[in-house]
């Protein structure tokens, strides 16, 4: 039996509902233009008991963007927990320029830094067109200056026939912002509505997180062999959403660039006994206040779950010539 | 927009299609319903000048895929284990059920890639149109599906 025999067998017993083209037409014939859903008319007679509990209803609005839970690997469990934390918040501010509308939806970040979700949307798909590779920029105001946000990822398109979405994620040093100004260049513009090849949209979308230190675990670590030469880590700091590495430089011979620190190997034991990489492209900055004393901060790469205390047994690091294994002994 | 003889016979051809394709991103059997409900109401509206039945089919599943979605993005989306849907299927034989189970236990970009290769016979760069996907980001998906597959396949 060949796959596709196979798979005709298996998959072709899955049929949608035999109600399913009787409610098409009803909803056609009602010129509705689109049909309720059996969970939303469950809704709609739960609406009288969720107004009362409003508290609940704000809780349900405020949820976690998929695209910033699936980055940070966040579970459901623990959404509500971040938020209790200050580690995020749900912006939500939305800002229209030129047909297109801009929101920043949420942030999340620690001490080290934090990331922005900026949610463009536009009624007509062909700005947004997979033929257009736009490029962006995006600048945000803090109280002192304008600074050029890095961007961290492309998170998602969604085209429609009669809309398109864009999702971009930025990461800013910052702990706050007062307005966010992005510019597009290089759109696809439909001849109809004339649209310039560059748009830009500038909002008041300010955020400000408010956590407190306690979201910050900073562990002593102990190696398991003696090194003769090379940066060795003297702490680490966990926090939900990213890992610091603080090295002790004393006994480096030659001087290391921040790029040097960046491009060294990082890998963490778990504490079920799996290892994961920190890549050098997760590491979003190095600082090196002297020559003796730098800290490199990953963004999380593993689920947060596991970075809560005991989540995290070893951490590996690499010289070019071998590992060395640090043991986390205790958080202060 | 089309008269009702003509959707009929579109919607009666692909509606299954897009349900499997919708439960494969959802996991869930009420969510894929709806998404089919909304994606033959399109396909009812449209005034979009087709091609060919192909370009329908094609159509169809970009539509499906973007209400998906939009479902995925909803407040109150919730998927749900599928095995309660499984066991509705009456599968002619033990190993239909476990392939079932893999398939719709992958992750959703890994699944729907999956069905759109082996069961719909699209070709990589068909995937890659459709989904507008990079070809090589769905290459890479289908060998990962595939070796997931075979060793959860082996397992079970």
């Amino acid at each position: 039996m060949t796959d596709k025999e196979l798979f005709d067998r298996t998959f072709l017993k899955m049929r949608a509902s035999e109600d399913t083209l009787q409610e098409v037409y009803s909803v056609i014939e009602r010129k509705e233009s689109r049909a309720y859903s059996k969970r939303t008319i469950f809704m709609a007679a739960a609406v009288a008991v969720v107004m009362a509990l409003s508290v609940t209803a704000f809780a349900a609005y405020s949820r976690w963007s998929p695209f910033l839970a699936e980055a940070f690997r966040v579970s459901e469990a623990q959404q509500s927990e971040l938020l209790g934390l200050g580690i995020t918040s749900f912006v939500g501010r939305s800002a229209e320029s030129n047909g297109i509308t801009m929101t920043a939806e949420q942030v999340i970040g620690d001490e080290y830094g934090c990331y922005v979700l900026i949610r463009l949307e536009t009624d007509d798909p062909e700005v947004f067109s997979h033929k257009a590779t736009p490029r962006i920029e995006v600048y945000l105001d803090d109280d002192a200056s304008k600074q050029i946000l890095e961007k961290w990822s492309w998170t998602d398109w969604m085209l429609e026939s009669d809309s398109a979405t864009m999702y971009i994620g930025c990461w800013t040093s910052g702990k706050s912002g007062h307005g966010i100004t992005v510019t597009l260049t290089g759109l696809m513009g439909s001849s109809e509505q004339n649209y310039s090849n560059v748009w830009e949209g500038c909002a008041n979308l300010s955020w400000n997180l408010s956590f407190n230190d306690d979201t910050t675990e900073r562990y002593s670590v102990v190696s398991d062999k003696n090194t003769v030469a090379g940066p060795t880590i003297e702490y680490i700091c966990l926090t939900p959403v990213s890992v610091c590495v603080y090295y002790d430089a004393k006994s480096v011979r030659e001087f290391m660039t921040a790029e040097d620190y960046t491009l060294r190997p990082v890998s963490l034991t778990l504490d079920n006994g799996s290892k994961c990489d920190l890549s050098m492209s997760a590491s979003r900055s190095t600082f090196i206040s002297d020559r003796n004393d730098v800290e490199v901060y990953y963004m999380v790469q593993v689920s947060t779950e596991q970075l809560l205390p005991g989540g995290i047994k070893e951490v590996g690091i690499s010289n070019g010539n071998e590992v060395i294994n640090y043991r986390l002994v205790e958080a202060s | 927009m089309y008269n009702n003889d003509e959707f009929s016979g579109y919607a009666k051809k692909y509606m299954d299609m897009v349900f499997r394709i919708a439960f494969s991103y959802l996991k869930c059997q009420a969510d894929a319903d709806d998404v089919t409900q909304d994606a033959l109401i399109r396909l009812y509206k449209t005034n979009k000048a087709f091609a060919s039945d192909a370009h329908v089919k094609n159509w169809l599943i970009r539509v499906t895929v973007n209400l998906c979605k939009n479902v995925f993005r909803s407040p109150w989306y919730k998927n749900e284990p599928i095995e309660a849907y499984a066991n509705t299927l009456q599968f002619e034989a033990q190993e239909d059920h476990e392939l079932f189970s893999v398939v719709m236990g992958l992750d959703k970009k890994y699944s729907m890639v999956v069905l759109l290769y082996y069961q719909e016979g699209y070709s990589i760069r068909e995937i890659s149109s459709i989904l507008r996907i990079p070809e090589k980001t769905i290459s890479t998906r289908l060998t990962r599906a595939k070796a997931k597959l075979k060793t959860m396949l082996t397992e079970a």
